[in-house]
């Protein structure tokens, strides 16, 4: 799956049968993801969770999307499966010769703080302080 | 899927009977970035052909499904054979409006 | 099957079923060498409760439903993925 943050829907009236009554929502990838064109984008049924513009979300892709309804395979690719209320990565990610890169912080609630296993414990730095997007 | 505009169509008379009755469109697809202007293509530099059962015209945008979606998308015209149809890329939606955050396509 | 590295968590509430009682776990996919990051994250489901810097096996598509729910005919509709597989002890 891959994280992603809504940035706008698709309405269609005319539109393959199989479709109706699902919400079309633009996703822009978070983190990697290879397309089959370098849109920057994909486009994503809700099957399950109401994800609303702004919200950061996980997608499943691939056949799982093309089962969610009753039926004949439906002709989508991605669905949205969940929408993140928090995410914590730890700090080496953003480090090295291929670092993650953040898009508006990334997803929701990220926390760039170092991440530390010593022993059997985890510590970890308090949250720092965010603003609402 | 990914949302594109219908940019041509292509005619073929010599192609695989799977085929046959089979509309084709030339549709490129839309940048991040110019979803979010809503300004048209600025240029073709990647396009792709995908079969249409909606009847899109040349102009219009539509939302694109790739590999077994696509074939899925064809089930009406053969139930059951849809697995066997010869397309990879077909038009499932067109789109009527969109609205995308105008900053979606921004660099990082 | 690919190898990766547990870099993150993901909470989420507003999910699908496939995902009750189930975690998230961000995976840094490791390059063909093994040691080095490929540069690519996904969201992998962890069943087997692996820690932060844990290394692991992640498998995708079909054989990803079969970790959660195994069965090719009674799980196509499960969304899901991508899902760790295995947790690695050790390699040469």
């Amino acid at each position: 799956m891959i994280l992603g943050r809504v940035v706008g829907e698709v309405w269609a009236t005319r539109k393959h049968p199989k479709l109706v009554g699902y919400k079309l929502l633009v996703i822009r990838p978070h983190w990697w993801y290879e397309p089959s064109h370098h849109v920057g984008h994909l486009v994503a049924i809700d099957a399950h969770v109401d994800a609303g513009v702004g919200d950061d979300v996980v997608i499943c892709m691939g056949e799982p999307p093309r089962w969610q309804s009753e039926g004949p395979a439906m002709p989508v690719e991605a669905a949205v499966m969940a929408v993140v209320d928090r995410c914590e990565v730890d700090e080496s990610a953003f480090e090295g010769p291929r670092p993650l890169k953040l898009w508006r912080d990334g997803p929701r609630g990220l926390i760039v703080g170092r991440i530390r296993t010593e022993g059997a414990e985890v510590t970890s730095q308090a949250e720092p302080e965010r603003s609402e997007p | 899927m990914f949302l594109g505009r219908v940019i041509g169509n292509v005619w073929a008379t010599k192609k695989w009977p799977e085929l046959s009755g089979l509309k084709f469109l030339v549709v490129r697809p839309h940048t991040l970035a110019e979803l979010g202007r809503s300004e048209p293509p600025q240029q073709c530099d990647d396009a792709v052909i995908a079969a249409d059962l909606l009847g899109a015209c040349i102009g219009e945008d539509v939302v694109l499904a790739y590999g077994h979606a696509a074939r899925a998308a064809l089930e009406e015209l053969a139930p059951g054979a849809a697995a066997r149809h010869p397309v990879d890329a077909a038009i499932v939606a067109i789109v009527d409006r969109f609205d995308v955050d105008p900053e979606a396509g921004e660099e990082v | 099957m690919i190898r990766g590295t547990v870099i993150g968590e993901v909470w989420v509430t507003k999910k699908a079923p496939s995902l009750d009682g189930r975690k998230l776990k961000l995976v840094a996919v490791r390059g063909a060498s093994g040691a080095a990051a490929s540069g690519r994250v996904v969201v992998a489901m962890d069943t087997l409760d692996a820690p932060m810097g844990q290394a692991v096996m992640v498998t995708f598509g079909s054989g990803a439903r079969n970790v959660l729910r195994p069965g090719a005919s009674e799980n196509r509709d499960l969304l899901c993925d991508c899902a760790i597989s295995q947790v690695i002890d050790g390699e040469s």
